[in-house]
C-alpha cells in the first residue's frame, strides 16, 4: 500500500526525530551541497514536528512546493519498503533507478537514447532473459556455451531485435553504433553476475583441533627431486651409478608434530606393501642407524617414539589420514588399518592437500635440508637449483647410503626440537608428557597376535600329467609347486587352499579345503636360490616372455640384465630394488605363530652372491 | 527387508567425498561413511544402548526414477529406521514423502531426515565414543569377566569415580585387562561415563546399576 508522507508519520511517530536516522555528515558531500542539505534538514525535520509548510517556507526562504516535494521524497512510499530519509534531503541525489518515460527516439523524433537500453530489456519479450542465458552459459564453460566478446554480444543482441521484428527506425536502430555501448556495459555486468561465487548457506563446521597424541596421524608420501647415486661391485670391479628418483613415506602425529616412522622405497612408484611396510614399523621398535657418514651423529635423545618402550609401541592410532593415491585404497590397508590398528581411515577430499597440512609441511622442512644438494627439478630450465649439465653427466657425489642416513638424523632431529606451538617442548617430550599425563588408547592386539597383511590365501587345482609321470603339482605365478609326499594321488585335480607370504614365494603351505595342514610345496630349484616376492616373480616371468632373459637361473640372469642396464638411472634403481630384496633378512615382523614362514631356508644362499652394491662412497675413498 | 551390509556402490564415491572408513560393534565390518556427520551419527548409535544394530547405506532405491541410497539403517529392541543425514536436514519433498509411505507400508520401518548440526552438537558425545570403541573393536576374543566382576564390585561400594581411578597409567601394559574390562562396562550400559568434555583420566565413571 502507498503511503504518502503524513500517513508515515502517523504510523510511525519516531520517524519525526532526525537524530535517529542514518546521519550522513554535510562535510563528506560536495560543497556545493552543503548549504542546500542542512537547509533540507531543517526543512524536514520542522515540518515533520508539526509546523506549517508556509511558515517554514517562509523561514527558509523556499517556495511551499519544494518543501512538500521534500517532505514527499523523504517519508512516502510503498508501506513494505522504508523511507528514504537521509538520501532524500541530499541535493540531486536519485531515489528510483532510472527509468525512461518518454517513448524511444527514432528518425523523426529524436529524444536521446538515455535509459533506452533497460526499456528494451523490460519491453521486449525475453530479450532479458535470452542475454543472461547466453552470458550464463559463457561463465560456466557449458557444453553448450559460446565464448563470447563484447562485439559477438552485440551481434547477438541486434540479431534478436531482428527476429523479434523490433522496428528498423527506433533504438537502437537509430543510433550510429546501435547502442553498443549500452550492450558492452551490461555485458560485463552480467559477467561479473555470473562469475562471483553463489555464497553457500551451509554452515562451516570447524573441527576442533587435535590435542592428544595419536589422535590423529597423517601419512603421505614425496618422490624425492634429489640426484642419488650407487656403486656396484661387480667381479672386482666398483663402480658409481646415478639412480633415478625414489619415493619417501612419512607419518606424522598431529597434536604433537612428531614424526612416527618414514620409508625410503626404491621406486617413484610405490605400492600398497610399500605403505604396509611403514605401518607395520610403526608399531615395532626403532632402532637407530650405523651412521657410516663422516659428521653426521644423532644429537642426544634424538629418535622416533617406538624406541620410547613398549607403551609407545602399542599406542592405539586414532584417525589416519591419507591421500587418494591408489595405493592408499588398497583392501589389505584397508583391512589392516581397520581390523589390526583399529583405527580410522580418513581419505578426504581430492586435490585439497590444506587438510593434511602437517605431513605436507614435514614434507617442506625436509627438503630445506635436502635442497642443499642440486635437484632433479627446479622453476625453469635455467633454475640454478638445478645440476649443471656437466655435473648430470657423471654419477652424483650423494649415495644412498648417505642419503639414508641424513634422512634418520633430520628426521629424529625434528623430534628433538623444542617448538613454538608446542609451548617450547619438543615433539618427544611432549609426547612422552601426554603419555604419562593423558588417556591415550593402547592396541594391546598389535603386541599380541595382528594378522601378518602379506599372508595371502588362494584356492588352487592339483595336477598331473599321465605322459610324464611325475609327482602331483600345482601352478602358482607362471611356476610348478611341487614336494615329495606332500600332494598325494587322492587329491589330483581336486582343489586345495595354498598360503604365502607375498614377499617371500620360495615355498607355499598347502592345507586342504577341510583346512587340514598337507605340508610345504617348493618353487623350483632355479628359483629358490634368493628370496623373491610376487612382484619380482611377475616382472622376471614377463622378461622371460619378452626373450631378454634366459629362463634358466633366472634370478641370477635377472641380475645380469639389469647389471647390463645400469646406465639407466631406472634400471639402476630397480637393481638397487632387486639386490635389497634378495639379501634382505627375513624380518622380525612376520608372526610367531606363522613358522611356514619364519623360518626362510636358503638364506645362507645369499653370500654366495657375488653381485654387492655398495652405496658409501666415502668409505670407498677413505679406503683409496 | 532386512539388510546386513552396505551396497557395494557405497565404494564408489571414494575418492570424491570425504570418506571415513571405521569398523563398529554393532556394524561389525569396515563401513564406508560419506561424511564425518555420517561417521558421528555411527558412533552416537553405538552410544544408543537401544540400538541393536545399524548398516550404513543400507538398499539401492529408484525414487522418481533417480537412484537414492539412505544414509543408516537402524535396528532398534522395538522398532526400525532409515535415515538420510542432511546440511539443515533439508530433504526434497518429491522423495521424502515416497520414502516416507513406502518404508511404512511396505516393511513397517520409520524413514527420518536428521540435520547434520544435530549430530554435530554431540560431536565431544560421538568423539569419546569412537575412542571407546576403537579399543573394544579388535579385543573381542580376550575374555574379561572376571576383571568385569571385580570392576562392578568396586563401583558398587564407589558408584562414582574417575578414569584414572581405574586405569593405572604407569602399569597400562600389565592392567590391560581391567581397562578393557572398563569399556566393555561402558559400552554394555553398566557404567555411564560423563560427555562434558574430550575422554580422559578425569573423566567422571558412575555405576548405572
Amino acid at each position: 500500500m502507498h503511503l504518502n508522507w503524513k500517513q508515515r508519520l502517523d504510523n510511525d511517530p519516531s520517524l519525526k526525530n532526525v537524530h535517529d536516522w542514518v546521519s550522513v555528515q554535510p562535510s563528506s558531500l560536495p560543497r556545493s551541497k552543503q548549504s542546500k542539505f542542512v537547509r533540507n534538514i531543517k526543512a524536514v525535520t520542522k515540518v515533520a514536528n508539526g509546523e506549517l509548510i508556509k511558515d517554514v517556507a517562509k523561514e527558509l526562504n523556499v517556495s511551499s512546493a519544494a518543501i512538500s516535494i521534500l517532505m514527499k521524497k523523504t517519508f512516502s512510499g510503498d508501506s513494505d519498503q522504508p523511507p528514504a530519509l537521509t538520501t532524500a534531503l541530499i541535493p540531486m541525489a536519485r531515489i528510483n533507478k532510472d527509468k525512461r518515460r518518454s517513448e524511444l527516439s527514432d528518425y523523426k523524433n529524436t529524444k536521446g537514447a538515455r535509459c533506452s537500453f533497460n526499456y528494451l530489456l523490460d519491453t521486449v519479450p525475453g530479450l532479458d532473459s535470452y542475454l543472461n542465458d547466453i552470458v550464463k552459459l559463457y561463465v560456466k564453460k557449458a557444453k553448450h556455451g559460446e565464448n563470447l566478446t563484447p562485439t559477438s554480444f552485440h551481434d547477438k543482441f541486434i540479431q534478436y531485435l531482428s527476429d523479434q521484428n523490433w522496428p528498423q527506425n527506433k533504438y537502437p536502430f537509430d543510433q550510429v553504433k546501435l547502442g553498443y555501448e549500452s550492450c558492452r556495459k551490461y555485458f560485463h555486468k552480467l559477467v561479473a553476475k555470473f562469475s562471483v561465487p553463489k555464497t553457500k548457506n551451509n554452515i562451516v563446521q570447524i573441527n576442533p583441533p587435535v590435542n592428544r597424541a595419536y589422535n590423529e596421524v597423517q601419512i603421505d608420501s614425496q618422490t624425492l627431486d634429489i640426484n642419488t647415486s650407487a656403486y656396484f661391485e661387480f667381479e672386482g670391479i666398483v663402480s658409481p651409478h646415478r639412480l633415478s628418483r625414489m619415493t619417501l613415506f612419512i607419518a606424522i602425529d598431529v597434536a604433537t608434530d612428531c614424526v612416527l616412522d618414514y620409508k625410503l622405497c626404491f621406486s617413484d612408484s610405490p605400492t600398497q606393501f610399500d605403505l604396509l611396510d611403514l605401518l607395520i614399523s610403526i608399531n615395532k621398535k626403532w632402532k637407530p642407524r650405523k651412521l657410516k657418514t663422516p659428521g653426521l651423529t644423532y644429537e642426544p635423545g634424538a629418535c622416533l617414539p617406538s624406541s620410547l618402550g613398549s607403551t609407545y609401541q602399542n599406542a592405539g592410532i586414532g584417525t589416519i589420514s591419507l591421500d587418494n593415491a591408489l595405493c592408499h585404497h588398497s583392501h589389505t590397508v584397508r583391512e589392516y588399518i581397520c581390523n589390526e590398528m583399529a583405527a580410522t581411515i580418513k581419505l578426504g577430499l581430492p586435490a585439497h592437500p590444506k587438510t593434511r597440512n602437517v605431513v605436507e609441511y614435514a614434507f617442506n622442512r625436509l627438503n630445506r635440508h635436502i635442497h642443499r644438494f642440486s635437484c632433479t627439478t627446479g622453476s625453469h630450465p635455467k633454475d640454478t637449483k638445478k645440476e649443471s649439465l656437466s655435473n648430470a653427466k657423471k654419477p652424483p657425489v650423494l649415495t644412498v647410503n648417505v642419503l639414508e642416513d641424513i634422512l634418520s638424523v633430520i628426521l629424529t632431529h625434528h623430534n628433538n626440537t623444542p617448538q613454538n606451538r608446542l609451548a617450547g617442548h619438543s615433539p618427544l617430550s611432549m609426547i612422552q608428557s601426554q603419555m604419562s599425563n593423558r588417556l591415550i588408547r593402547i592396541n594391546h592386539h598389535m603386541s599380541a597376535s595382528p594378522k601378518n597383511p602379506f599372508i595371502r590365501e588362494h584356492k588352487v587345482k592339483v595336477c598331473w600329467s599321465s605322459k610324464e609321470k611325475r609327482i602331483p603339482y600345482i601352478h602358482f605365478q607362471g611356476l610348478r609347486y611341487s614336494a615329495p609326499n606332500v600332494l598325494d594321488s587322492s587329491l589330483i585335480k581336486k582343489e586345495i587352499i595354498i598360503k604365502y607370504d607375498y614377499r617371500d614365494i620360495r615355498k607355499l603351505e598347502a592345507v586342504t579345503i577341510k583346512g587340514e595342514k598337507l605340508g610345504e610345496l617348493n618353487a623350483p630349484l632355479s628359483w629358490q636360490r634368493y628370496k623373491h616376492s610376487v612382484d619380482t616373480r611377475k616382472y622376471i616371468v614377463n622378461l622371460i616372455k619378452q626373450k631378454k632373459i634366459s629362463g634358466k637361473d633366472p634370478l641370477h640372469r635377472v641380475f645380469e640384465y639389469l647389471y647390463k642396464n645400469r646406465e639407466f638411472p631406472s634400471e639402476a634403481l630397480s637393481l638397487v630394488n632387486l639386490i635389497t630384496e634378495f639379501t634382505k633378512e627375513q624380518t622380525e615382523q612376520l608372526p610367531a605363530n606363522d613358522q611356514v614362514y619364519s623360518s626362510s631356508g636358503p638364506r645362507k644362499l645369499i653370500s654366495q652372491n657375488k653381485f654387492k652394491w655398495k652405496a658409501n662412497i666415502v668409505r670407498k675413498r677413505e679406503s683409496k | 527387508m532386512t539388510p546386513k551390509q552396505q551396497v557395494k556402490s557405497a565404494s564408489n564415491i571414494l575418492v570424491s567425498a570425504n570418506c571415513f572408513l571405521q569398523k563398529f560393534i554393532k556394524f561389525p565390518e569396515i563401513g564406508i561413511f560419506h561424511s564425518h556427520a555420517e561417521l558421528l551419527h555411527a558412533a552416537l548409535l553405538e552410544a544408543n544402548h537401544e540400538v541393536i544394530s545399524f548398516v550404513p547405506q543400507p538398499f539401492k532405491l529408484h525414487v522418481n526414477g533417480r537412484r537414492y541410497i539412505p544414509d543408516c539403517y537402524i535396528a532398534y529392541k522395538n522398532k526400525h529406521e532409515v535415515i538420510e543425514l542432511k546440511p539443515r536436514g533439508e530433504f526434497d519433498d518429491d522423495r521424502k514423502i515416497p520414502l516416507q509411505e513406502m518404508f511404512k507400508n511396505d516393511y513397517g520401518y520409520e524413514f527420518k531426515v536428521i540435520s547434520n548440526e544435530s549430530v554435530f552438537e554431540e560431536e565431544v558425545k560421538a568423539n569419546n565414543w569412537l575412542f571407546i570403541i576403537r579399543t573394544l573393536s579388535n579385543a573381542d576374543e580376550i575374555s574379561t569377566e572376571n576383571q568385569e566382576q571385580d570392576l562392578l564390585e568396586k563401583f558398587f561400594h564407589k558408584p562414582k569415580q574417575q578414569l584414572g581411578d581405574v586405569i593405572q597409567i604407569n602399569n597400562r601394559m600389565n592392567a590391560y585387562l581391567d581397562e578393557l574390562a572398563l569399556f566393555r562396562l561402558i559400552h554394555n550400559g553398566k557404567l555411564n561415563i560423563s560427555n562434558e568434555k574430550q575422554l580422559d583420566l578425569d573423566t567422571e565413571v558412575t555405576s548405572c546399576i
